[in-house]
């Protein structure tokens, strides 16, 4: 498998480079990379659209993918399952990833569980879950309106809160 | 020809201008800048705020004069209308957002196609 098969469109923004497919939004943005015929993506916030063009570009090939950090694009920084398990969460609180992904039928917690139980690191899911719940439900109190405001709405909180269950039970599925 | 991709690179250079000034301050700052994937970056590029607020900010916007729509509407000059709600052409709104909407409920309401908004 090459990354040329796996380009959904044929925008002229798409390249390659240093083995790794890039789209051009004002700078190269590294998308994706294969390894062992199997696709990791760079689930990048700054580039929602286009992640999820190529998610269902890959779920109609039938190829087996899972998603990466977008930090670990940078040959710097060590790699991490951590980092991985955070961006599957920070991507999930998303506005147009949550939703994209629901009206695609797309379900990318069962995607994030068969990458844990393929690099056996279970144990990390609930205290990352906890990092990123603590942060969404997040409020300050405004004196001028007389109201607690919030960063993120009413679904995705209220989402957040029974996400650990149903991680459970794809576990068990 | 001058067509549509050419002024949207256009209006690419005039973003990248106005967002590399500012990145100039972040860069002698003592404090962390986090990214749109809650990323603390110490010295960022002008590439790490897109997806920020900056990145909406700085953008051009359609009004391209000075004249809003508020201002046509309430200033002494009132008769003079608002551009971009001239109808130059019979059976449109004058400009594309409002005919992307008409068109958007002609398919829902004819067709049965309906449209989902992933962005706010």
């Amino acid at each position: 498998m090459e990354l040329n098969t796996i380009i959904p469109n044929s925008d002229a923004r798409w390249n390659i480079k240093n083995d790794r497919l890039m789209y051009n939004k004002y700078s190269n943005v590294p998308v994706c990379y294969i390894s062992g015929n199997i696709v990791y993506v760079y689930i990048d916030n700054r580039i929602h659209n286009i992640v999820m063009k190529l998610t269902k570009h890959l779920v109609e090939l039938g190829v087996e993918f899972y998603f990466d950090s977008p930090s670990h694009s940078d040959p710097k920084i060590t790699k991490k399952n951590e980092n991985v398990i955070m961006s599957y969460f920070v991507a999930y609180s998303n506005v147009h990833f949550n939703k994209g992904f629901k009206n695609m039928e797309f379900d990318l917690l069962n995607n994030m569980v068969k990458w844990c139980s393929r690099e056996s690191c279970d144990d990390l899911i609930k205290p990352c879950y906890e990092d990123v719940r603590d942060k969404i439900s997040k409020g300050w109190f405004d004196h001028y309106q007389n109201k607690q405001i919030y960063d993120y709405s009413e679904d995705i909180r209220e989402e957040f809160e029974s996400l650990y269950r149903e991680i459970q039970i794809n576990k068990i599925l | 020809m001058r067509t549509r991709g050419w002024r949207r690179h256009m209006e690419e250079i005039k973003f990248k201008k106005r967002i590399k000034k500012l990145t100039y301050q972040y860069r002698w700052g003592y404090g962390f800048f986090d990214d749109v994937n809650w990323k603390k970056i110490k010295k960022p590029n002008w590439s790490d705020f897109i997806g920020n607020k900056y990145y909406y900010f700085l953008k051009t916007s359609p009004t391209r004069k000075a004249d809003t729509k508020y201002k046509c509407k309430y200033s002494p000059n009132k008769s003079n209308g608002y551009y971009r709600d001239k109808k130059v052409r019979p059976n449109t709104t004058g400009n594309r957002e409002g005919d992307k909407i008409l068109f958007k409920r002609m398919l829902e309401r004819e067709y049965g196609i309906k449209h989902y908004y992933t962005k706010l």
